[in-house]
């Protein structure tokens, strides 16, 4: 009985981790842009929650796969955020859109 | 229709094998045997299922007192299934000692079942112990041999079989009573001996006490008195039609070794030609190779940005973290994945049972064997039933656990943190075996094959008995 124990232990043991099999932790979310107030950007995210982040002179930009610009951004465009570790407040380290929408398919 | 004269050459034949010291002997040895075989499985089958018990007792609380973390470590973490002992794996343990008897469940992983219980045996286990289904199967048809090979052979090599024609007696009433004669002895061992083996199967509680195992013990019971016939009939039969009473002894324990020894390992082998099934090794890698063509972690959740960029996930409220929605499909796509390899692989294992199952057409004891290993609940498809069982489970676990992450609100989802309240809605896991109704439906080949066999040699032992020679 002990050594069946021990073997349903070891096994537990030898479980790779969880951290492994996900590696990095910036995190990144969806939405679509509800309000624009200089550098501060409000995003009603999917789960219909509205988020605000903040753009700063090391934000990125991608528009497709090609460098876009923080002037692109305009409200009920569709956007991926990257927000680094996720505490608030937010900071972007960079900022996601489609090349060919400039405002929500709504 | 038993006739008085039929009944008269049973109790003198009865008799005659009664008062045979020998016989007596091989009785006596046969009764012991088999509640040897009875007491042997009841004990082991007690220990099993206890550690079973207490293991999975013991997995349990390791489930709900591990303490605070992710969902999605939750599911990393991990937890084991138990393979419930069913009750009557005490009268035939059939597959048990080869298959795994726990899974391991964990996120995106579904394991094969581990731990067979002959990789723990001591050697002389591993040499097969004797079970009361062997007795019944393999010991029980060569006493059936001993006291039915010289029932015409024996009368005809002495001279009597004529003088006892001559005494008006019709020949099937002389193959009734030699065909009684036979069983009474044995029904005077075995009678008492399955009753004192069901009281102590009962009276030792079986493994799982609730479970429905009346219609199963009955059909077990059923297998082995059919079998138990046709090996009678089938003695009646060649003694009816040898030359002497050493002739059809020869047959019949050839018929017997080939029953008991040869046609099991013969059939099987066939099976795994005509229907190969892949290696551990070898199914394990064609997961991973099908794996290896999918897209990594970081493409997946650049795929997930992009769909969402071109339109997709409208009005669907799904999770503000590209990451969980990334990791819910990919775990669906890996469930899906793990789910179309084992349903192939143990639908291999079903064709190599059907193709062993069809040797029965010239082996009635691989017939009796099947149906004994699926009333006990102790055959390969009740390990892939357990095996299904132990996927729905792990499916119902990474949901409930994911369910939570995804719903979590959290943009820090892999930072998310919670306790036993979400463990405890994990609900523990709880297998119930298939009905005897199911076995059925599931072995009608060799029920209907053994069936097919008692009928075949009614026929045939009718036909050599009114066909036979007097002299």
């Amino acid at each position: 009985m002990k050594t069946f124990l021990m073997l349903i232990l070891a096994a537990a043991l030898l479980t790779p981790s969880w951290s492994v099999a996900h590696p990095g932790h910036d995190h990144k979310l969806m939405g679509t842009i509800s309000s624009i107030d200089k550098n501060k950007v409000v995003v009603k995210t999917t789960e219909g929650k509205d988020m605000t982040f903040e753009i700063t002179p090391l934000t990125t930009f991608k528009r497709g796969k090609n460098k876009g610009a923080a002037a692109d951004l305009k409200a009920g465009m569709r956007v991926v955020v990257n927000i680094g570790d996720g505490v608030e407040p937010l900071k972007a380290k960079d900022v996601q859109y489609s090349a060919g929408t400039t405002t929500a398919q709504q | 229709m038993v006739t008085a004269s039929a009944l008269t050459i049973a109790v003198k034949d009865a008799t005659e094998t009664w008062r045979d010291g020998r016989f007596r002997w091989a009785a006596a040895l046969l009764f012991v045997l088999l509640l040897a075989a009875v007491a042997g499985g009841v004990q082991h089958q007690q220990q099993i299922a206890r550690q079973h018990a207490d293991a999975q007792r013991a997995e349990r609380d390791a489930w709900l007192d591990k303490g605070d973390m992710n969902p999605h470590a939750a599911a990393h973490y991990g937890a084991f299934v138990f393979k419930p002992v069913q009750p009557l794996s005490a009268i035939d343990p059939g597959l048990d000692p080869f298959l795994g008897v726990f899974v391991f469940l964990e996120a995106h992983k579904q394991q094969l079942a581990r731990h067979r219980p002959i990789e723990d045996a001591s050697p002389t286990r591993r040499l097969g112990l004797l079970t009361p289904a062997t007795a019944a199967l393999v010991l029980l048809p060569l006493l059936v041999v001993s006291l039915t090979f010289s029932s015409f052979a024996g009368e005809r090599d002495q001279g009597t079989l004529r003088p006892l024609m001559a005494l008006g007696i019709s020949r099937r009433s002389l193959l009734i009573g030699k065909a009684l004669g036979a069983l009474l002895p044995l029904f005077l061992i075995l009678a008492p001996a399955t009753v004192v083996g069901a009281v102590w199967l009962m009276l030792a509680t079986p493994a799982d006490p609730g479970a429905p195992i009346a219609a199963r013990a009955s059909g077990l019971l059923a297998v082995y008195l059919v079998h138990a016939l046709i090996w009678t009939g089938l003695g009646l039969a060649v003694s009816a039609r040898a030359r002497s009473q050493a002739t059809a002894l020869v047959v019949l324990l050839a018929l017997w070794f080939a029953n008991a020894f040869v046609m099991p390992p013969v059939a099987m082998a066939l099976a795994k030609v005509i229907t190969p099934a892949p290696s551990a090794l070898e199914f394990a890698a064609a997961i991973e190779d099908e794996k290896d063509t999918w897209p990594d972690w970081d493409q997946r959740v650049e795929a997930v940005m992009q769909r969402f960029l071109d339109g997709e996930f409208e009005a669907t409220f799904a999770p503000a973290n590209v990451e969980v929605v990334a990791l819910v499909e990919s775990e669906a796509a890996e469930t899906a994945l793990y789910d179309r390899h084992f349903t192939a692989l143990f639908d291999t294992y079903a064709r190599q049972a059907r193709s062993y199952e069809r040797a029965a057409i010239i082996a009635p004891t691989l017939a009796a064997r099947t149906l004994s290993m699926a009333l006990a609940g102790t055959d390969a498809a009740h390990d892939a039933v357990f095996a299904s069982a132990a996927a729905s489970y792990r499916t119902e676990m990474l949901q409930t656990l994911n369910t939570e992450l995804a719903q979590s609100g959290r943009l820090n989802t892999f930072d998310y943190v919670r306790g036993r309240d979400l463990w405890e809605k994990v609900p523990p896991f709880d297998y119930d075996a298939p009905t005897a109704v199911w076995v059925l439906s599931e072995r009608w080949w060799s029920a209907s094959a053994l069936l097919a066999w008692l009928a075949g040699v009614t026929v045939a032992s009718v036909w050599s008995v009114t066909s036979m020679r007097l002299e």
